[in-house]
C-alpha cells in the first residue's frame, strides 16, 4: 500500500521507480478482480456473433438477402405482434451472423428462406456474457461508466508500469518458469504488458470512451448548450430527419435496392425502422463499409422508400468518423476471423496480466492468508462458473447473471476452507475441464444433427481441446 | 503475397531484436526495428490504412514470442513454506483506501473531464472536434492524475491541484 508520510529529502525520497512500483501496486489491488472479469468476459464477447449461432446451431444460415423475403417476414411479423414499439428492425447476414433476423424492441424471429417467421432468437449466455462485460451486471448507465472507469485506470497502471520496471528493456525476452513461481508470474506480467501495451493503450482508452461519452455529454451540454443534450448528440451523431407523412407500411424493398445500387461493396448489417406506424416514421439502413473502422455508414429513407440522406459517417467530419469507429476498435469486429482472432490472443494476454500482477503480489508476501486462496478461486472459478452457466442454460432458463455472482460467493466461501493453495487450484482447472467436456457432450446430445454443423464446430472443437489440455496439465501438476 | 511478407518480416524482425538483446548486437537491434517499421506501409498497402495500422501495432507482441520461448529456463519447482496469518480488519486503512477508491474512480473523472474540456474549449478547434478529441483525451488526463497522486511524495500537491483545475474549469466553463 501507498505510504503517504515519505520524507521530502531528496536523499530519503524513493526513486520514482520504486514509486511508480507502489503507485502501480496499489491501483493493481483496487483494480484487479474486477479487471480480471471485464478482460477475461471481454476476451471471450469478441466471438459473441459465433457464440449466438453456437446458442441456436439449428437454426438454418445463408449469406443471401432475397428482398421479397424480407418483405414478407416483415408483415408477418407485423401481424404477429401489432403491439406499440419504438423500433422495427431487420437484421442481414452482413452483420456478421449468417441469419436474418426480424426484430421489435421486445422480441426477434429469424426468418426463413420463404419469408416465413422461424423460431424466436435467444442467445441467454451470450447476452449475460456481453451485459458482465459492458456493465459488471450493474445497471446498464452506472454500470458502463463504472467499467469505462477500469478503462482510464488501465491507461495509469500502463504508465506507472512502465515507470515501475526501470529493467524493462534489459528483460525483454526473459521468460523463467518453474521455481517458487514468482519468476514465472512476473515474466508473464512483463513481457505480455510490455509487447502488447500498444493495444493495451487502445483498449483502455476506446473502453473509457463508452461511459465517459455519457459524462461529457453531460458537462458539455450544460457548458455550452444550456443543458440541452440532444443538441450535443446532434453534433456527434448525425440528427435524425424530421418527417410528417401520412400513414403507411415502409418500403423496405425499395430502400434496399437503392443500396445494393448505389453501395455495391458495403454490407448491409441491419435496418431500423424508427418510430413504426407514426408521421414521423423512417427507414435506416447500417452498412458497413470495406477497410473502415466505422461502424457503419447509415443511409435514410422516407416511408415509401424514398432516399433522404447518408449520416455521412464514411466521408463526412473527421470527429464522427473517429466517434463512430471505436466500437469496431475496442471490439475487434472488422477484418473478420483475422481480427477476432488477434483480439482474443491480445486480450488473453491482458487478462493473464490481471491475474498475475496478483499473483506476484501475493508471492512476494512474507506470510499467508485467506486472500491466496480466494485469489486463485476467482481466476479458476470465474471460467468455470461461465462454463456451468452455459451448461445450465441448456436445460433450464435462470437468472444467468444471478448465478455468476452467487456462484463465486459460493465458491470463494468453499476456497476459505481449503488446507492446500496447489492441489486447490488442480482441483479448480480439473473442474473446469469437466465442465467444459460435459458442456459440449450435453450440447451435443441437446442438439442433434445440428451439433454438427459449423455453427457448434466452431466452438466446441476449441472448447473440447482446452479442457483435454486443462485436464493433461491437471494430471501432471497433481503428481507429488 | 504483401501480407505474407509483412507477417515474414515481422518475425525476423522480432527475431533480430532478440538477437540483439541476447548478443547486445547494435546493428540487429537496428535490422530488427527496420523490418519491423517496415511492416507498417507493407499492411497499410494491404489491409488500408486503419485495418493496417491496427495490426502493425498489435501482431509485434505475437511475433516476440518466437525469442521469448526460445530464451526460456525452466526450473524444478521450489514450495516455500509461508506462515498463515489471519486477516486483521483495519477500519483506518479501508476508510484510507476507501477514501483513494473514491478519489481515483469518481472525482477524478469529474477533474479529468473538466480540465480537458475548458482546455479544449480554449483551443481554435470545431465543437464535434473538441469533444471527439476530449473523448480520447480524458482517459489519458485521469490516468496521468492518478498515476501522479500515487506516486508523488507530497500527496497533497495533487490533490490541491486537482482542487484548483476542477474550480478554475468550472468558473470558465459554467460562470
Amino acid at each position: 500500500m501507498k505510504n503517504s508520510d515519505q520524507s521530502t529529502n531528496p536523499v530519503n525520497t524513493p526513486s520514482i521507480s520504486k514509486r511508480s512500483l507502489s503507485a502501480h501496486a496499489w491501483l493493481g489491488l483496487f483494480v484487479s478482480a474486477f479487471m480480471y472479469i471485464i478482460c477475461l468476459s471481454g476476451t471471450l464477447a469478441v466471438f459473441h456473433q459465433e457464440l449466438e449461432r453456437w446458442e441456436q446451431p439449428q437454426i438454418p444460415e445463408t449469406t443471401e438477402v432475397d428482398i421479397q423475403a424480407i418483405d414478407k417476414a416483415y408483415d408477418n411479423f407485423v401481424a404477429a405482434y401489432p403491439e406499440d414499439t419504438e423500433h422495427m428492425y431487420v437484421v442481414f447476414p452482413g452483420s456478421g451472423i449468417p441469419r436474418v433476423v426480424v426484430e421489435n424492441d421486445h422480441v426477434a424471429h429469424f426468418v426463413n428462406p420463404d419469408g416465413s417467421l422461424g423460431e424466436v432468437e435467444q442467445s441467454n449466455w451470450t447476452k449475460m456474457l456481453v451485459d458482465l462485460h459492458l456493465y459488471l451486471h450493474l445497471p446498464k448507465s452506472f454500470g458502463m461508466i463504472v467499467v469505462s472507469a477500469f478503462g482510464a485506470l488501465l491507461c495509469a497502471l500502463i504508465l506507472s508500469g512502465f515507470l515501475a520496471h526501470p529493467r524493462i528493456i534489459k528483460d525483454a525476452f526473459r521468460f523463467r518458469r518453474g521455481g517458487t513461481g514468482l519468476q514465472e508470474n512476473i515474466d508473464l506480467h512483463n513481457r505480455f504488458s510490455v509487447w502488447a501495451a500498444p493495444f493495451h493503450i487502445m483498449i483502455g482508452v476506446t473502453g473509457a470512451y463508452f461511459g465517459l461519452t455519457t459524462v461529457l455529454i453531460g458537462l458539455a451540454s450544460q457548458a455550452f448548450y444550456g443543458g440541452d443534450n440532444q443538441a450535443v448528440m446532434d453534433e456527434l451523431f448525425t440528427p435524425e430527419p424530421v418527417l410528417e407523412q401520412p400513414l403507411q407500411r415502409p418500403q423496405i424493398g425499395r430502400a434496399m435496392e437503392y443500396i445494393s445500387q448505389h453501395n455495391p461493396e458495403g454490407s448491409p448489417l441491419f435496418l431500423t425502422v424508427h418510430e413504426p406506424d407514426t408521421p414521423g416514421q423512417f427507414i435506416e439502413f447500417f452498412v458497413k463499409q470495406p477497410g473502415r473502422l466505422i461502424y457503419s455508414e447509415n443511409y435514410r429513407f422516407d416511408v415509401q422508400g424514398n432516399f433522404i440522406e447518408t449520416a455521412g459517417y464514411r466521408d463526412g467530419e473527421t470527429a464522427k468518423q473517429v466517434i463512430y469507429s471505436m466500437y469496431r476498435l475496442h471490439f475487434g469486429e472488422f477484418a473478420g476471423n483475422a481480427s477476432k482472432l488477434l483480439y482474443f490472443v491480445l486480450g488473453m494476454m491482458l487478462t493473464v496480466v490481471s491475474a498475475t500482477g496478483i499473483n506476484i503480489w501475493l508471492n512476494k508476501r512474507k506470510t499467508t492468508d485467506v486472500i491466496n486462496l480466494w485469489w486463485p478461486t476467482f481466476v479458476w472459478g470465474t471460467p468455470l462458473i461461465l462454463s456451468v452457466s452455459a451448461l445450465l442454460n441448456l436445460f433450464i432458463h435462470v437468472r444467468l447473471d444471478l448465478f455468476i455472482w452467487l456462484g463465486l460467493v459460493v465458491a470463494l466461501a468453499i476456497a476459505a476452507r481449503q488446507q492446500n493453495v496447489q492441489l486447490w487450484v488442480v482441483r479448480l482447472k480439473q473442474a473446469l475441464a469437466v465442465s467444459l467436456l460435459a458442456l459440449v457432450a450435453a450440447y451435443t446430445a441437446k442438439s442433434g444433427i445440428a451439433a454438427f454443423n459449423i455453427a457448434a464446430l466452431q466452438l466446441n472443437i476449441p472448447l473440447a481441446l482446452f479442457a483435454i489440455y486443462l485436464l493433461l496439465k491437471g494430471g501432471r501438476q497433481a503428481r507429488p | 503475397m504483401i501480407l505474407l511478407l509483412a507477417i515474414a518480416l515481422g518475425l525476423i524482425g522480432s527475431y533480430l531484436l532478440y538477437i540483439s538483446w541476447k548478443q547486445n548486437n547494435k546493428f540487429a537491434a537496428l535490422a530488427g526495428w527496420a523490418s519491423l517499421f517496415v511492416t507498417v506501409p507493407l499492411l497499410v498497402m494491404d489491409l488500408g490504412p486503419e485495418f493496417g495500422t491496427v495490426f502493425a501495432l498489435g501482431l509485434p507482441a505475437l511475433y516476440v514470442w518466437l525469442g521469448i520461448l526460445r530464451e526460456q529456463k525452466t526450473q524444478p519447482p521450489k514450495h516455500i513454506d509461508r506462515q498463515y496469518k489471519k486477516t486483521q480488519f483495519n477500519g483506518k486503512k479501508l476508510l484510507k483506501n476507501s477514501g483513494y477508491i473514491v478519489y481515483h474512480l469518481i472525482l477524478l473523472m469529474l477533474v479529468s473531464s473538466l480540465l480537458v474540456i475548458a482546455a479544449l474549449d480554449l483551443l481554435p478547434l470545431e465543437r464535434p472536434n473538441q469533444l471527439a478529441a476530449g473523448v480520447i483525451i480524458i482517459p489519458l488526463v485521469w490516468s496521468g492524475l492518478s498515476f501522479w497522486h500515487l506516486a508523488s511524495s507530497k500527496t497533497r500537491t495533487p490533490l490541491l491541484f486537482s482542487a484548483f483545475v476542477s474550480l478554475a474549469s468550472s468558473i470558465y466553463l459554467f460562470v
